[in-house]
């Protein structure tokens, strides 16, 4: 019997401290991404957008969280019960026609994702450093390790290990008070070659390599969180996010073209013919780019013989048997560069965001509303839906509706 | 607790550490890949350098266009890059378009992705890149919201197509429709941030 339990205890032990370690790493199913994802189109935490600052609509919603379940997954229904009466959606029907254009619905989001937003919003730090949007930037840990999980862990270990050493010490007393003999320790070896723990192990470890094959055999080609290094050491995070310098405008054919298109080099030198250091007063880098276009430092002019052009990275790549446009996504749907591109403004080195995979696509397809106002496109292409969402027959129309999951429109 | 206990305790922490630690991705490549055949295109894509690929120099897809071609939906700007050509677009040149509605807020938007990191949001020189960037530059941008009475139509047009001073060309940039919005836009910007539109009534463009 002894022998079980502490073989028991053992194997307890040690999946509790695996799940528990997975946990500690597994904390990038973290609020941010869930907001960036789902909200951050639209909203800032602590700014107006094209949706109101979040931080006040927590504050507003005197944290009743059923109701912003509510209002977020489908805020229509929550103005519907506020105006049938129900007082915890009086604030759904104030604000329902705060903005003109609608709030997306979310049906998707569970209670846990939401959670996880909501405590996202009310301390918004980015996982590259910084608060987003406001004045102070507290730097996070880069390895986004969880170091109040890891101080439980810790806590967990030291209780445990106190408790194994008590009950070891009651059993002892406990057959010392009956006068039994002391039963013989139990050898490691024995302990290792039991047979409900070898059973457990075994049982344990196919499912966690079960489980990486999967995950592994599904990214396979799909390279999210590739961050290569670049022959130039360009920072997105300092010329998109301290410098403020929009995306069209090096990636100038976004919204006209399928690529967005590699900057050429008399794009850089718009500025870099005067700024020749970065902001250390390193100027390695940007001597890259003079080599290229043969400028002159010294005569300001293009008077040398250009060297080779700059090989830049791809990082962003879909299969041949892909088509993806990105004008049809930047001009007619008017869609963000970070919905897919992810905090590219906060990058130093530019990464792989999204995962690219074809289910990733379709369920933007099929959450994304079509925005017909003030848009030729759709609203000429698809007049019927865009009457029928004016006239109220249709609440919303999505990618899907128009023909967004149809095989032929992105593999032919 | 004798060694061997401690021991007996730490194995499984140790394991559970080995196994998170050296399933580390190496993020500077791309990964593994399946079906490579099906994934790359045997076209040349618009950016990717082809090996062995002799149809163009250096095996480079992305070239420059073909001398004297014009681009789809584009048209030629007959003024030069030189001096002379600059006074006589000052001079002479007139904004085909309309001054519209339309125009100007297309015209906004082309402002506030190429101009605002030199000129600024407001058009006043405070540009985000200039103010981001603590350095100084030999000149300051142009404040377009200062008077503006000798910028004829021409001029700023010959500005945006090729540069003037420490400002580029951007004609690579902005299409050439785009480029004389543009004008009408930077045009408004003066005079107390409100422009007139063909039919007399005023704009207030934030």
């Amino acid at each position: 019997m002894v022998t079980k339990n502490k073989a028991f205890r053992y194997l307890l032990f040690f999946s509790a401290f695996l799940l528990l370690s997975s946990a500690v790493f597994a904390q990038e199913l973290d609020g941010y991404k869930l907001f960036q994802q789902n909200c951050g189109a639209c909203h800032k935490a602590d700014a107006d957008y094209t949706g109101p600052a979040l931080q006040p609509a927590l504050d507003n919603w005197d944290g009743d969280k059923e109701a912003m379940y509510t209002w977020v997954r489908n805020w229509g229904q929550a103005v519907e019960l506020g105006e049938g009466g129900d007082p915890r959606f009086a604030r759904a029907v104030e604000v329902q026609d705060y903005d003109a254009s609608a709030m997306n619905l979310f049906p998707t989001l569970d209670d846990a994702k939401l959670d996880a937003i909501f405590a996202w919003v009310a301390n918004p730090v980015t996982p590259g450093g910084g608060v987003s949007g406001g004045e102070v930037t507290a730097p996070v840990a880069q390895t986004g390790i969880n170091w109040l999980l890891v101080g439980v862990l810790a806590l967990l270990l030291i209780l445990s290990l106190i408790l194994a050493r008590i009950s070891q010490n009651v059993e002892k007393l406990i057959y010392e008070r009956d006068g039994d003999p002391l039963p013989e320790p139990v050898s490691l070896k024995d302990r290792i070659l039991n047979k409900k723990l070898l059973g457990f192990l075994s049982l344990l470890a196919f499912g966690f390599l079960g489980y990486s094959l999967y995950v592994n055999a599904a990214n396979l080609g799909r390279s999210q969180g590739y961050a290569p290094e670049q022959p130039i050491a360009f920072s997105h995070k300092l010329h998109a996010g301290t410098l403020e310098i929009n995306c069209q405008y090096c990636h100038s054919s976004a919204a006209v073209s399928k690529s967005a298109s590699i900057p050429s080099m008399n794009i850089c030198m718009n500025c870099h013919k005067q700024v020749e250091a970065g902001p250390t007063g390193e100027t390695q880098q940007i001597a890259k780019i003079y080599e290229a276009t043969g400028w002159n430092t010294e005569t300001l002019a293009y008077d040398l013989e250009p060297g080779a052009p700059i090989e830049w990275d791809r990082i962003h790549n879909l299969p041949d048997h892909v088509f993806f446009s990105h004008a049809q996504h930047v001009s007619a749907g008017g869609i963000e560069c970070q919905t897919c591109h992810g905090p590219v403004e906060e990058m130093e080195v530019l990464t792989q965001y999204s995962n690219l995979s074809m289910g990733w696509c379709i369920n933007c397809h099929r959450e994304t509303k079509v925005q017909f106002e003030d848009n030729a496109y759709y609203a000429d292409t698809f007049k019927e839906y865009h009457k029928n969402v004016k006239d109220g027959k249709l609440d919303f129309v999505t990618v899907e509706t128009i023909g967004g999951l149809e095989c032929q429109k992105c593999h032919y | 607790m004798k060694p061997i206990e401690i021991a007996k305790y730490l194995a499984p922490v140790l394991l559970a550490v080995i196994v998170m630690v050296t399933c580390k991705r190496d993020y500077s490549k791309p990964g593994r890949e399946y079906a490579p055949d099906m994934a790359h295109s045997k076209a040349y894509e618009t950016y990717t350098k082809v090996k062995d690929n002799t149809a163009f120099e250096d095996g480079y897809t992305a070239l420059e266009p073909a001398k004297g071609s014009i681009a789809r939906g584009q048209k030629v700007y007959h003024g030069d890059d030189t001096p002379e050509g600059y006074t006589l677009a000052t001079a002479s040149d007139e904004n085909p378009l309309a001054l519209t509605d339309e125009a100007l807020a297309r015209g906004k938007e082309v402002y506030s992705i190429y101009c605002t990191p030199c000129h600024g949001p407001k058009g006043d020189g405070e540009g985000t890149a200039v103010l981001g960037s603590n350095y100084n530059l030999a000149a300051p941008p142009i404040n377009f919201t200062a008077p503006t009475g000798e910028w004829t139509s021409g001029r700023i047009f010959h500005v945006i197509n090729y540069g003037k001073g420490n400002m580029g060309a951007y004609a690579s940039q902005i299409a050439y429709d785009d480029r004389w919005r543009l004008v009408h836009y930077v045009k408004s910007l003066n005079n107390a941030n409100t422009a007139t539109t063909a039919d007399g009534s005023q704009t207030a463009s934030k």
